[in-house]
């Protein structure tokens, strides 16, 4: 009864962001929509629960039953009275419509002219092993075994837990009250059917989260790149070891992360095609980053908008403010912590630099098991992308790679410049941190990779 | 011209001979290799600090009147194992690393290996410090930890380091070294400690080795670049017709869109790059994901089985326990018990909502209920007694790894 309880709230949740996106961005792919609806309706459903919060009612079986179906409602009728936008919303860049689709690179041509179809075979199969096991470990410690990480217990689940035994937002009383509800919405209107808390439920809503996400990316990434590149980008994503762990019962940053990962790969999308519906969506994604986490609002929304409006303005294009109303919805959390005289972050430190944590912080990174053996790759990639963008071989760097350089930075500032350095010491959150520059230098490289291979397999040489 | 085909197959010959090399060489190493000494005691690595203090009270099961101490031997010579004689009346359960005098502690808690000595008179037994993931042949001794009971003391008489084995010996017990799993502490999944061999971390060892063969192909690819140049410039000054397609393009650095095109040496530099990237990151998941896997595996069936997940003992059945046997409201109030009840309670205090559960010693007086989720506990003259705290009460439940549940009398 259970399982039937809670497949039928996660449907609905889905068949709510899939309606919503249907209309919203209807040049949308159908199963791009149907992947992306559980991210979507995350928010969707975090904003209700604000909202109803905010008019004083509590949080029960009846008023978030009601906000649904009247969210739902309303949006069947939209779509059924044929109200869906149908004028071109992708024309706030220029007044013309946005370019067809990225350029092709032929899926599974980057080997090509070595008969280099078997070894992509090898990889795919590779790929899929990794997968497998990947989501195999992450789903046992998600849906078998019960919550044993402290993060999950003594923060997450418990704040969770606490409101819905109180049927509204919690400022005392819990840790860390003033992290935003996403996670928390999301786990409870989990719970209202199923009438008390549910370990397994909370932490399968948390990691349908997770599955989804990546689908959406994959489906996303297939769209533009062809299936072999979403796939090796996937295996590379999930290939970081601390990633394996976190996607099974880490809460907070690999949501964060993910959000962060579409939101990137939309913004990219959305800036070369000058496409305003990707780039609506990649700022809806980020705008729930800052309702999964407080870091969503400098590493989430404040890296957008240096990255949408930095290139804009050095690629010379007119830009897009029609989106800006869209981070109206990221405000309300921000003003309510403010309103409750909480700190917007529970981390605030002085400014003090420490000089023996930088040695300490790239042993870590180059020695534990975290990481594998990516930040070895990294630093090549770069030199090698920064190489061929300063020979023009590149046109220009992509935008997750973007962030996931300022990101990294960033998270350097906090942990070598302020008392979060402890953090770093105790090996607390200096991994964890680590991840979102990480996998955002990871996509972003995949994604400039292909678009040098892309140019290589759409050349042909001139006639002599 | 060399054809892509071929090209194709003398890549796949070269990599079949390596593999053939490496498998050669391990299968000398396994034949060359000293047989195990028969005295020597199976081991396991440690991941948590739980899981030392579950294993020394289920080996132990010691009470909280025969508190558990234990005997710290430092051996400064290197060797390849221990030989120690002794006499016990209980199983001796041992915790020993590589000595490494610049940590605080004298040895890296990453690199920490936990066994028990079987119990009896005038008993020899030997530990291999070769299976210690941070041993190498030139390191700096060993550590060793003894767990005894109060009120059983272990007669030791004697603790050697042996140096023994020959080079092959040495070579194949850090390939052995490999076969250790991550230490992944479940109720911390900051940070995955990685694995070691020869004292050197994997994820070094194989960065180091990318770097070097990305450096290697890299100068390779460049030369070859540097080939196609000269060969270029030497095509355009001698105007020879029949020149190879590579020699029709523009110059390789000063024309665009054509400057990496497929067959040029550019484009091959890429391929071989992103090739070695995907062969090393290959090695580590080889190593990492069958790992994660087998340990996923054996968490679920141990909670299955046994209702235990982590290094935390009977923290979930006393949780159902007393779910079970008591209606728990905002006020009530559980003391947790033992080495790890900061985690513990941290556990409980989750399971438990809306009831608290905080160590012993913070809410003694106050608790409605105590829970011990190993053996450091005692019911003395209707007293419950644990972490040095006694109090009146009733034992509700126990549980299958020492665990016990108590309900407190109301304080007077």
């Amino acid at each position: 009864m259970s399982v039937l309880l809670f497949c039928l709230t996660a449907m609905l949740l889905i068949l709510e962001g899939t309606l919503f996106l249907r209309i919203a961005f209807p040049r949308l792919e159908r199963a791009i929509s149907l992947a992306l609806g559980y991210p979507i309706a995350a928010l969707l459903n975090a904003l209700l629960f604000f909202a109803i919060d905010a008019s004083g009612l509590r949080w029960n079986a009846g008023t978030i039953g009601m906000g649904h179906a009247l969210l739902v409602g309303m949006l069947v009728v939209w779509l059924w009275m044929g109200q869906r936008n149908r004028e071109d919303r992708s024309e706030c860049f220029s007044g013309q419509a946005p370019r067809a689709s990225m350029p092709a690179p032929r899926g599974i041509t980057i080997f090509s002219g070595i008969s280099w179809s078997s070894f992509q075979w090898i990889v795919v199969a590779l790929c899929m092993i990794s997968l497998t096991a990947t989501f195999f470990v992450a789903s046992t410690h998600a849906l078998i075994l019960p919550s044993s990480y402290i993060d999950t217990v003594s923060n997450w689940n418990l704040r969770s837990r606490a409101m819905l035994s109180a049927g509204t937002l919690l400022t005392e009383g819990v840790v860390k009250p003033q992290y935003p509800i996403l996670l928390h919405a999301l786990q409870i209107v989990f719970m209202l059917p199923l009438r008390g808390w549910h370990d397994t439920a909370a932490n399968a809503a948390t990691f349908l989260l997770s599955l989804s996400s990546f689908l959406a990316l994959f489906l996303l990434v297939r769209r533009d790149h062809g299936a072999f590149i979403a796939l090796v980008m996937i295996t590379a994503l999930t290939s970081v070891p601390l990633v394996t762990v976190h996607l099974g019962q880490g809460f907070g940053d690999i949501h964060l992360i993910q959000y962060f990962l579409l939101s990137a790969f939309l913004l990219e999308r959305g800036i070369r095609l000058e496409d305003c519906a990707s780039l609506a969506l990649s700022a809806m994604l980020v705008i729930a980053s800052a309702w999964t986490k407080l870091e969503g609002f400098y590493e989430g929304i404040g890296f957008w908008f240096l990255l949408w409006l930095g290139s804009s303005m050095i690629e010379r294009r007119k830009i897009p403010w029609q989106v800006l109303p869209l981070f109206l919805f990221a405000l309300p959390w921000p003003l309510f912590v403010k309103l409750h005289h909480m700190l917007l972050s529970p981390h605030n430190r002085g400014f003090e630099f420490h000089f023996s944590a930088i040695p300490l912080g790239f042993f870590y990174m180059g020695t534990e098991g975290s990481f594998g053996i990516a930040w070895y790759i990294i630093p090549f990639c770069l030199v090698i992308l920064f190489t061929l963008r300063f020979l023009k071989i590149l046109p220009r760097l992509p935008i997750p790679l973007l962030w996931g350089l300022l990101a990294m930075v960033f998270a350097f500032v906090i942990f070598f410049c302020t008392g979060e350095v402890s953090g770093l010491y105790n090996q607390e959150s200096f991994h964890r941190v680590l991840l979102a520059p990480l996998l955002l230098l990871i996509e972003g490289g995949v994604i400039a990779f292909v678009e040098i291979f892309t140019n290589v397999a759409d050349t042909t040489p001139p006639s002599s | 011209m060399m054809t892509s085909s071929s090209r194709a197959r003398r890549s796949i010959l070269v990599f079949s001979v390596l593999v053939l090399c490496l498998g050669a060489a391990t299968l000398v190493m396994f034949l060359l290799r000293t047989p195990p000494d028969p005295r020597e005691v199976p081991s396991t690595i440690v991941t948590s600090g739980e899981q030392v203090t579950t294993l020394v009270e289920r080996v132990l099961h010691p009470s909280a009147h025969q508190d558990t101490q234990s005997r710290h031997e430092v051996l400064p010579l290197p060797g390849t194992q221990l030989r120690i004689r002794y006499s016990a009346a209980l199983p001796v359960p041992v915790l020993y690393a590589v000595a490494d005098a610049a940590l605080a502690q004298g040895y890296n808690d990453a690199n920490l290996l936990v066994s028990v000595l079987p119990p009896g008179t005038n008993q020899e037994a030997v530990l291999s410090l070769r299976a210690l993931p941070g041993w190498k042949p030139r390191g700096a001794g060993a550590v060793l930890y003894l767990f005894q009971r109060g009120d059983q003391p272990v007669n030791l008489r004697t603790i050697a380091v042996e140096d023994r084995g020959n080079l092959a010996d040495r070579a194949w017990s850090m390939l052995v070294q490999l076969r250790r799993s991550e230490p992944w502490q479940v109720s911390s999944q900051s940070v995955l400690r990685g694995y070691v061999v020869g004292g050197m971390s994997l994820a070094f060892i194989l960065g180091v080795g990318f770097v070097a063969m990305a450096v290697l192909v890299a100068v390779v690819d460049l030369l070859m670049l540097w080939k196609s140049i000269r060969e270029h410039h030497s095509g355009n000054s001698s105007g020879q017709g029949s020149r190879s397609s590579l020699q029709q393009w523009p110059h390789p650095f000063k024309a665009h869109p054509w400057m990496v095109r497929p067959g040029s040496p550019q484009a091959g530099a890429l391929r071989h790059f992103l090739l070695v990237t995907i062969i090393f990151l290959g090695l580590y998941q080889l190593r990492f994901l069958p790992d994660a896997f087998a340990s996923s595996l054996v968490q679920v069936q141990r909670w299955e089985t046994e209702h235990v997940y982590g290094g935390t003992g009977d923290v979930y059945l006393a949780a159902d326990a007393l779910r079970s046997q008591a209606t728990l409201t905002p006020g009530t109030v559980a003391a947790v018990c033992g080495r790890n009840h900061g985690v513990e309670a941290k556990i409980l205090r989750y399971l438990l909502f809306p009831a608290d559960a905080f160590p012993s010693e913070q809410v003694w007086r106050r608790a409605a209920f105590a829970i011990a989720t190993l053996h450091e506990w005692q019911f003395y003259r209707g007293e419950f007694v644990c972490d040095g705290l006694h109090r009146p009460g009733t034992i509700l439940q126990t549980f299958p790894h020492g665990g016990v549940l108590v309900r407190f009398s109301p304080s007077r």
